[in-house]
């Protein structure tokens, strides 16, 4: 099993460290990326010389963390869903062709395999697209306070010409109580929606508070 | 709104009050000023804007030196 296991970590290893090198994202995910894939390839390397005398459990154990490491690497780009499907797909058939084609692995193992990879795969894109929409409000799509405090402290630290603009809906308070909540949140889209379009490149819209 | 002037702020938030005419507005602008922190700018921007409001509501403000903040 070691010299099946070994392997996977290396062929997961070598995937992220090859895409962390052509990657384009932030210098900060593709160092988390790089990462991961040397400490498989580093993983895979020990599992060769050492990993005939480790106990089935300590393996079992990792294959978990194997999966998990692709995981990782598959899910930085929540925003673009066809590429991280993509290298998901290109992850698991290769993992499971280097096991079949070693011919030591049953073929069960590699679709039990396949299938905890995408398990977690899918597990932790929605974990992160959710703990990216943190700061984004539900209703209009616009940053909310937390995201739009956030993003302006970091515009504000430079020294550049920079205005904000507070709007607040008149008798907004009033729409929602005479036609109803759901006049009040179709108000609040349409206006969203129009001020969003019309503002230039660079500004931050941001729903500030209910009706800011 | 990064490199937009008080005024220019001022007569951008005009425009987008005049996109939906049906609803009333009321817009409070403030410029960036040297030691201001993102807190502070917002806070200023929110004081304008209440300052209008008591003005009368659907008014468009630029904060000026004589409010307080």
């Amino acid at each position: 099993m070691a010299h099946t296991l070994a392997p996977y970590f290396v062929a997961g290893g070598s995937a992220a460290v090859l895409a962390a090198a052509r990657g384009t994202d932030e210098v900060g995910r593709r160092w988390s990326v790089a990462g991961a894939g040397v400490l498989a390839l580093t993983v895979g390397t020990a599992l060769f010389r050492w990993g005939v005398r480790l106990p089935r459990v300590v393996l079992g154990g990792l294959v978990t963390v194997g999966s998990s490491l692709i995981s990782l690497v598959v899910l930085p780009a929540p925003t673009r869903p066809p590429t991280s499907v993509a290298h998901m797909a290109t992850t698991v058939a290769g993992t499971s062709a280097a096991l079949l084609l070693l011919g030591d692995a049953p073929a069960i193992h590699a679709v039990a395999l396949a299938v905890v990879v995408v398990t977690l795969a899918s597990v932790t894109r929605t974990l992160v697209l959710r703990a990216s929409d943190a700061g984004s409000d539900a209703l209009t799509g616009l940053a909310n306070r937390r995201g739009f405090d956030e993003a302006l402290d970091e515009r504000t630290r430079n020294g550049t010409t920079l205005s904000a603009a507070l709007l607040d809906l008149d008798h907004f308070k009033q729409i929602n109580d005479t036609d109803g909540h759901e006049a009040g949140d179709r108000l609040l889209r349409r206006v969203a929606d129009s001020w969003r379009q019309a503002l230039p490149a660079g500004a931050l819209p941001a729903r500030h508070g209910g009706d800011e | 709104m990064p490199g937009v002037s008080g005024p220019e702020a001022l007569a951008l938030a005009r425009r987008l009050c005049g996109l939906v005419p049906d609803v009333s507005v009321s817009v409070g602008v403030t410029e960036r000023r040297a030691g201001d922190t993102a807190a502070r700018l917002m806070r200023r921007a929110d004081l304008t804007l209440h300052q209008g409001k008591v003005d009368g509501r659907g008014a468009a403000a630029l904060h000026t030196e004589t409010a307080t903040a």
